[in-house]
């Protein structure tokens, strides 16, 4: 933590960190490491000619504080659950690094932000959904899965996908959503491997729920953690992960012991 | 080393690598990309297998030559490597994670032979640990080396 400059503006200490917090929980919430989102919200409070600000994440919140007109204080910026938009991110990050080079100015900046905040996602559900089928049947394949096996994977998890886009629509927990799309996916799995579609009941197994693997939280963790700056949200994002990993294991156990 | 089943392996983690690019929310631009960089990283970690590295020094190495050739080649403005990160996913020890944790389901109904269950429960959750952690030094090593050279150039 950094501390000690006293500010003239305390309004136009509270416009900058505000835009900061505002941007770097953009990152955040869109996907991106801790890293990043500090990167982020350096940048801006250079945009803004602030730089003695002292930021804390955590998975939930994140907290700056400083010192104006010779008094303390502290804003906390609410998370909402992690979602994933990198089209986001990596515009959020581009956004403050031409706000920092004085590129943009702040009405510009101000205008950027409410457009990235805007942007939809950059594929429509049917694409996804065929998206998370092809990526599920394509690792089961090179993990030693049969055609077969590749076919049931397929259909497990365009079904799972099918269902997980409406409910992440609805705000359902997360946990809840990897374990009722993770027992879909699984139920149809065990079935295909019961009627003898697939001799390869490991690959076809895993591969039927891959494509909720928490990917980049896990990547983010490591990276948080490896940073040296943000070890404690990369061991919250490394158990989050954890978790999920779990619940989808269990609920292919569930699929597996029912049938 | 087979070449041809690695070729093959290495088609199937690319489809995988995009796939999973369109379901994190990758840009359609990037999708090319992540198809080459899944594509890539687990050409260049099966190769470095049959040449006889380790698993973990053979994924560090892909990742940081994935992220390397992210970094260095994707020349659109103001893109950010982080889109590049499907193309690492199919390095990742997901099939270990997946055993180590129906390892701990079934240890504790283990008898008699099936008391050998915790060594490999021990050895997938190594794997999965080491494997995660050369992906990540890797990327990060990748992206930084990516970034100074961008660097010099531009200076």
């Amino acid at each position: 933590m950094e501390a000690g400059l006293v500010h003239e503006s305390e309004a136009k200490l509270t416009q900058a960190v505000t835009a900061a917090l505002d941007l770097a929980s953009l990152v955040l919430q869109s996907g991106g490491s801790t890293p990043l989102a500090d990167i982020t919200f350096q940048n801006v409070l250079k945009g803004y000619g602030e730089e003695r600000v002292s930021v804390f994440y955590r998975q939930d919140f994140i907290a700056a504080s400083s010192i104006a007109n010779g008094q303390p204080w502290t804003v906390l910026q609410p998370l909402n659950p992690p979602g994933l938009h990198l089209v986001r991110a990596s515009e959020v990050t581009t956004l403050s690094e031409r706000f920092a080079r004085g590129d943009v100015d702040t009405v510009d900046f101000v205008s950027q932000v409410e457009r990235i905040t805007q942007l939809p996602p950059p594929h429509n559900r049917w694409i996804t959904i065929l998206a998370a089928a092809c990526a599920a049947a394509a690792f089961s394949r090179s993990s030693g899965g049969d055609w077969g096996g590749m076919g049931v994977v397929l259909l497990g998890a365009a079904a799972g996908q099918f269902v997980r886009s409406p409910l992440q629509k609805r705000a359902f927990s997360r946990w809840a959503i990897t374990f009722i799309c993770a027992l879909i996916s699984g139920f149809i799995a065990v079935a295909g491997l019961r009627l003898g579609l697939s001799r390869v009941a490991g690959a076809t197994l895993i591969a039927s729920v891959i494509y909720m693997v928490p990917g980049i939280p896990l990547i983010n963790g490591f990276i948080d953690i490896a940073s040296g700056k943000h070890l404690f949200v990369g061991v919250q994002r490394l158990f989050d992960a954890s978790v999920v990993f779990f619940i989808m294991t269990v609920a292919v156990a569930i699929a597996n012991s029912a049938l | 080393m087979d070449l041809t089943a690695i070729l093959v392996n290495s088609l199937w983690a690319a489809v995988f690598a995009t796939g999973m690019a369109v379901v994190f929310s990758t840009p359609s631009w990037a999708l090319v990309p992540s198809f080459c960089c899944g594509f890539i990283a687990r050409l260049a970690r099966d190769l470095l297998m049959g040449w006889g590295a380790s698993q973990n020094l053979a994924t560090f190495l892909a990742a940081a030559l994935v992220l390397f050739i992210a970094v260095r080649f994707v020349r659109r403005p103001g893109v950010s490597p982080i889109v590049m990160l499907a193309g690492v996913v199919p390095l990742g020890a997901a099939g270990a994670l997946f055993r180590a944790i129906v390892g701990f389901l079934e240890v504790s109904s283990l008898k008699g032979e099936g008391l050998s269950a915790p060594v490999a429960l021990i050895s997938n959750l190594s794997i999965l640990f080491t494997t995660t952690c050369a992906i990540a030094v890797g990327a990060w090593t990748g992206y930084f080396i990516g970034q100074s050279v961008r660097r010099e150039q531009l200076g």
